[in-house]
């Protein structure tokens, strides 16, 4: 088990018996990471933040069943997908299409880097409103395998423990995602 | 070009690729031009796709999640879940052999010798209360 591994087993631990504080540190370290893959799945920042604090609750809940074996951000990332692919199937919701009108900078505030013109600011945010729509026209499975890859760096190996299938599917998934995602941002490239 | 190593060239940015699999690839690179374009495609896609700027989480979030976890239930640990219940089993079959003066049939006012029962004395007749009496006694109404 490495460091890091021990300390979160040790901060489980405390999860486990109720403490809030080793909750808050949980929560801490693992809340923006969460809420951006659930917000690059969903499409949406505000219910993303809504299914992260839900995720997060059920880590409170289930500190006791975690086993330290596995990293906790293996375990984290396995009850978020659940909880994405589970959302969008309860409520019917089609993940939003983004088009390039709807992103306003009030709906995602981001630390972007300062641009160096108003025209260079203008391509940057064409150019994401782009990448975020192509993800969004992604088959479910090929664009969570895809952001677990390309943010999180998640091995084929944990995604295939996140996902619940062969690290051969994992492979396939990102592959098609890749070429898929190559055809709508053709012109970028 | 329908060139089969193309089939191999995610895995491989993605270094994931076995090591005779990774060999058997470079090899290819070196007399295809086109998997060799496919690679610098996808290398450039990747740094495509990672380049949108992240979300900034909401300033209260941390906070608000863990006002909401105060909110639940402790998890029990597993003593509680487990030792309680047998614990106070083997309490009141204690009393029953020990003391069964407070559960004679001679019906209800026994119970007042018993501190934790007494409560239970001016239960109304019919009353939950009155049953459960009733039914520990072994008697009936």
């Amino acid at each position: 088990m490495t460091r890091m591994n021990e300390i979160e087993a040790h901060i489980m631990a405390d999860v486990a018996r109720g403490d809030l504080t080793a909750f808050q540190t949980i929560v801490e370290l693992h809340h923006k990471p969460l809420i951006n893959f659930i917000a690059r799945y969903t499409g949406d920042r505000d219910s993303a933040e809504d299914i992260a604090q839900e995720v997060f609750l059920r880590v409170f809940r289930a500190a006791k069943d975690y086993q330290p074996q596995a990293k906790f951000r293996t375990w984290l990332f396995t009850i978020a997908t659940n909880l994405c692919l589970n959302e969008l199937r309860d409520n019917k919701n089609r993940p939003r299409l983004v088009e390039l009108s709807d992103l306003q900078e009030q709906e995602y505030p981001i630390a972007a880097p300062a641009a160096s013109s108003p025209q260079k600011a203008a391509q940057d945010a064409e150019l994401s409103a782009g990448v975020r729509k192509a993800i969004q026209n992604l088959p479910e499975k090929q664009r969570i395998a895809i952001l677990l890859r390309q943010y999180h760096e998640f091995s084929y190996e944990e995604i295939s423990r996140i996902m619940g299938i062969s690290t051969s599917a994992v492979e396939s998934l990102i592959q098609r995602a890749r070429q898929n995602l190559k055809k709508s941002l053709i012109s970028y490239l | 070009m329908n060139c089969a190593y193309r089939n191999f060239i995610s895995a491989f940015i993605d270094n994931e690729l076995p090591r005779d699999q990774r060999a058997s690839l470079e090899a290819h690179l070196k007399t295809c031009p086109s998997c060799v374009r496919e690679v610098e495609m996808l290398r450039q896609l990747g740094g495509l796709v990672g380049s949108i700027p992240e979300v900034t989480p909401s300033p209260a979030f941390v906070q608000a999640t863990v006002s909401k976890a105060t909110s639940l239930p402790r998890p029990a640990h597993w003593s509680e879940r487990f030792l309680d219940p047998v614990l106070s089993f083997i309490r009141n079959a204690a009393v029953f052999v020990f003391a069964p003066e407070g559960f004679g049939a001679n019906g209800r006012k026994n119970l007042s010798s018993r501190g934790y029962l007494r409560d239970f004395d001016d239960s109304p007749p019919g009353s939950f209360a009155d049953v459960y009496l009733t039914v520990i006694q072994g008697g009936s109404n």
